[in-house]
């Protein structure tokens, strides 16, 4: 038996430990700790016992001992067997059906088209990332849209008689989807003839081609529409460009607020905000409480892997993030703590990244047999359509691993490949990591050409970065019990279905 | 300053006069006093030394010494924050990540009759009427659904997980052929199925056990009038036959307090004589006249486990899982509980419309007077008197002789 945990303190200074198997802290009074360490050293309870009762009361040191013993009986907790870990063997096929076969699909995103009228810096899908596709004029046709979503309705067909309350979603994504209008009026009113269960549009865009008609359509079909604005015009229009490098910021915002007047009720309407080390985070702060706009879907860093994005920043632009990040997340603390209101932008910043780690998996939460470890998707959960009907497990995933195509559906062989190949390279040292519960690594987090990989140093950082996660919120949870009550609803609610 | 703090698995409970502690790992619900409620309360926000100065110095050392020693919580010289073990993460997944609907019950009522005039007696609740073939109205009407149309709603229900049915049988003498038919249907719907009946023991002849001898594993629940004296001489007789037969029995003895004699542990003696499973019925007529239930002491509160206190947090145990037909073809959780649907919209049409969980999220903790009781994560019932209690506090009286109020057992 060995301790499978991880200790941390908060700020004051108070120590706890992270449970792995149960996802459950425990404060520690250092008898807790000493009873976990000595009883992986296979020391016998009377031996343990001798020892602590020297510097512990004895009753202390005996009832720690007990919950102990019986926490590691009947929830597996604080110390395992190590000899009882499994590997994760090849995936069949028949497993990936079984999976589809218990509603695991619930989103397709058409590319409807590989162009944009953007040139934004940090474009996932330009030369600025190896592996993934460049801008093309390529765009998806209404055949092709048809038959993916035709595919994708036989299958909920089939599944509402398991899962009478089955939803499901169609994600209009690009390139700018806004440039293919007239296809997202054509697909919406083929899904609202044929939908087997109710389905929710979402769509991702820069905004600019925001106009009254598109508007309009918007709020008709209630489409759950992420508009992307990096905050501040001076945040903004350094890396969100249109052609010859004129930046966007004024359009966008004007049609945003446009919306916002036309619409004052429709809520089905948000902010997407990206940021690399160079944003002015305060500014940003600033900007989005002195503007009335649409509540922040989510912040996102600028991604690092297969690219030399941040290559161009120095020593200093780390240097001054930093620090406005540690005063940023002092603020954020203090404010959770005596539960003072908490701008959007802030609250978003940390308390998404935090969220992973407060709502993290417990012993008893299912996962797929098929990807065991960390918390990527299951291939298949998604469906991408590229524009020419070929399919992705994901969106952002690069072109290198596709499972299919419109005319002959979902290849499981190929999705069992990209399966194995995953748990071969990526997860297969992660039955040792304390780390797991809550590891955002998946298939588009490390995919690189026709294979994937940990990007360097990833989980020796992840693994610090969550117990400096579990300290921020111990610290806040010692002064207010509450502080996470409302962010267990809104979690609840994003998965739900409010169409 | 030091600062006591319950291990993970133990849960303190406060009630309106008392708390308890749930200790999940042994399943175990620790009734504390009122002072030990009050100091456990206290403790949970402040010091130990503060908590002396606000109780009896004497009587706080000995509460924290005993939960200590009975590993129940330790001492720290912080303020630290404590959190109990959840066994999943604290939200369920809904809309885009639904999981697959399993139901845990089919209950399908069939021909109701009502041979012991519970109907004229005008009860209010039939309590834990589930277990019985009692009907679930006054059985006037006679446009009793027809088993064809039944049967072809079991048909479309092929690609749902229902893992048990029972029927709820009164007329079962003059349609044997039917009843057949409906559980060769849910079998052939739903092959890994378990099947069971509830009918009178006077429905059972040597002709019907011949038939029934033939449908491979089925359980045959009896629900007989405990009222009746010369009873048990017919069950005696009933329960040989089936046994000879092979048919596992279960027994459902109905009280419908008609006198107030307990009858109770002649039937239950009976039942433990021939190793029978025994479940009741009650009939509930007011909750002004106090015909109480046979059980309402001490017993009530259960083994609580982690699954079972986290589930009742959410759920109504005994409604969960379950979706019931009437003799008239409504669909509801339960038999006797409020119908929302109907057959004519269908089965599918009900659960899409998530009519389904409006009973089974009912837990305990929004019922009425339980909702201030230490017990009501560890005590279980029928559902339909925690509706009661919420309109009519004093109905729960005749059930549960528990005032969380006043923190006593008023037997
Ligand atoms: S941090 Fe690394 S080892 Fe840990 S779960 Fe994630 S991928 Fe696996
Ligand atoms: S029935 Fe209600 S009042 Fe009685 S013990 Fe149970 S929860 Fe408490
Ligand atoms: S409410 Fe519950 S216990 Fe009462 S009859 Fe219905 S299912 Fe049975």
């Amino acid at each position: 038996m060995r301790p499978f945990v991880e200790s941390f303190e908060t700020r004051d200074k108070h120590k706890y430990i992270y449970d792995v198997e149960t996802g459950t802290v425990v404060p520690d009074n250092d008898v807790l700790s000493l009873v976990i360490k000595k009883i992986g050293e296979d020391k016998k309870d009377p031996e343990i016992s001798n020892e602590l009762n020297r510097d512990f009361p004895k009753t202390i040191v005996e009832a720690t001992l007990k919950f102990v013993r019986r926490w590691q009986a009947a929830y597996g907790g604080f110390l395992r067997n190590t000899s009882v870990l499994g590997h994760s063997h090849a995936v069949s096929e028949a497993a990936v059906y079984q999976e589809y076969d218990m509603g695991a699909t619930y989103l397709m995103v058409l590319n409807l088209t590989e162009n944009c009228n953007f040139r934004c810096k940090y474009c996932y899908l330009s030369e600025e990332y190896r592996f993934t596709r460049n801008r093309t004029e390529s765009k998806m046709n209404f055949e092709t849209a048809k038959e993916a979503i035709d595919r994708y309705f036989s299958y909920l067909e089939r599944i509402k008689k398991k899962i009478p309350n089955k939803k499901a979603g169609i994600t209009f994504y690009g390139g700018e989807p806004l440039l293919e209008f007239p296809l997202i009026k054509m697909i919406v009113n083929y899904c609202r003839e044929k939908e087997p269960v109710p389905i929710v549009f979402n769509m991702t865009s820069n905004g600019y081609l925001l106009n009254d008609e598109i508007s309009k359509f918007i709020v008709q079909n209630n489409i759950h529409l992420a508009i992307s604005l990096d905050g501040s015009k001076a945040n903004h229009d350094r890396n969100r460009v249109m052609p010859h490098g004129i930046g966007s910021f004024e359009t966008v915002l004007k049609n945003i607020r446009k919306f916002m007047q036309a619409y004052p009720d429709y809520h089905d309407i948000g902010i997407i905000s990206v940021f690399d080390v160079r944003t002015d985070l305060r500014e940003n702060v600033r900007f989005f409480e002195e503007n009335k706009l649409p509540r922040i879907f989510f912040i996102s860093e600028v991604a690092s892997s297969n690219t030399d994005y941040y290559d161009r920043f120095s020593r200093e632009d780390f240097d001054k993030y930093n620090q406005t990040y540690e005063e940023l997340l002092e603020e954020y603390i203090r404010a959770k703590q005596s539960g003072e209101r908490i701008s959007n932008y802030l609250e978003m910043f940390f308390e998404a990244p935090l969220s992973m780690t407060i709502i993290r998996l417990r012993a008893k939460d299912a996962k797929s047999k098929l990807v065991p470890y960390t918390n990527t998707c299951v291939p298949g959960m998604k469906i991408s359509v590229r524009a020419d009907g070929t399919y992705d497990i994901c969106e952002r995933i690069n072109a290198t691993f596709p499972v299919g195509d419109v005319e002959h559906g979902i290849n499981t062989k190929a999705v069992c490949e990209v399966i194995d190949e995953y748990n071969k390279a990526v997860t297969k040292d992660c039955k040792n990591c304390t780390a797991v519960k809550n590891c955002p690594l998946c298939f588009a987090y490390t995919n690189g050409d026709r294979c994937f990989s940990i990007p360097d140093n990833f989980c020796k950082r992840w693994r610090k970065q969550q117990l400096m996660k579990l300290s921020a919120i111990y610290t806040i949870l010692e002064k207010n019990s509450h502080a996470f009550d409302l962010l267990q609803n809104s979690l609840e609610n994003s998965f739900a279905f409010n169409a | 300053m030091s600062h006591f703090r319950l291990f993970p698995d133990v849960i303190l409970i406060e009630g309106s006069c008392k708390g308890a502690l749930y200790f999940l790992t042994e399943g175990r619900v620790i009734q504390l006093g009122e002072l030990e409620s009050r100091i456990m309360s206290q403790l949970r926000i402040a010091s130990i030394e503060s908590a002396c100065n606000d109780f009896d110095q004497i009587a706080v050392n000995k509460l924290i010494q005993s939960l200590v020693e009975d590993a129940l919580g330790t001492i720290y010289s912080e303020d630290v924050y404590s959190e109990s073990y959840i066994p999943n993460m604290p939200f369920e997944l809904r809309g885009y990540l639904e999981p697959i609907l399993i139901i845990e019950e089919l209950s399908i009522e069939l021909y109701p009759t009502d041979p012991y005039k519970i109907w004229t007696t005008n009860p209010k609740v039939v309590f834990q009427g589930c277990n019985s073939c009692i009907p679930t109205e006054n059985p006037v009407k006679k446009d009793f659904l027809d088993t064809e149309r039944l049967c072809s709603e079991i048909q479309s229900t092929a690609e749902l997980e229902i893992k048990n049915a029972t029927l709820h049988i009164g007329d079962l003498r003059n349609h044997e052929n039917d009843i057949v038919s409906v559980i060769e249907i849910l079998r052939k719907a739903h092959p890994e199925i378990d099947v069971g009946i509830t009918t009178y023991p006077e429905e059972i002849s040597d002709k019907t056990i011949s038939l029934l001898k033939k449908i491979p594993n089925l359980q045959v629940t009896i629900s007989f009038n405990a009222e009746v004296v010369e009873i048990l001489s017919v069950l005696t007789q009933t329960c040989n036959s089936l046994s000879n037969a092979g048919i596992p029995v279960t027994l459902d003895a109905i009280f419908p307090h008609q006198d107030d004699v307990n009858r109770y542990s002649v039937v239950k003696d009976f039942a433990t004589n021939f190793g029978y499973q025994l479940r009741t019925t009650e009939i509930i007529h007011s909750s002004t006249e106090y015909i109480y239930s046979i059980d309402r002491g001490k017993s009530r509160i259960e083994k609580t486990d982690s699954d079972a206190f986290y589930a009742k947090q959410r759920y109504s145990i005994c409604q969960y899982g379950k979706l019931a037909i009437n003799a008239y073809g409504e669909i509801g959780c339960c038999l006797f509980g409020k119908k929302t649907g109907s057959l004519e919209r269908g089965i599918y049409d009900w659960l899409s419309n998530n009519e389904h969980r409006k009973g089974w999220e009912s837990p305990k903790r929004c019922a009425g007077v339980c909702e201030s009781c230490e017990n009501r994560f560890a005590c279980v019932d029928c559902a339909l008197i925690e509706q009661i209690s919420k309109t009519e506090p004093d109905f729960l009286k005749t059930i549960c002789a528990y005032n969380p109020f006043s923190g006593i057992w008023e037997m």
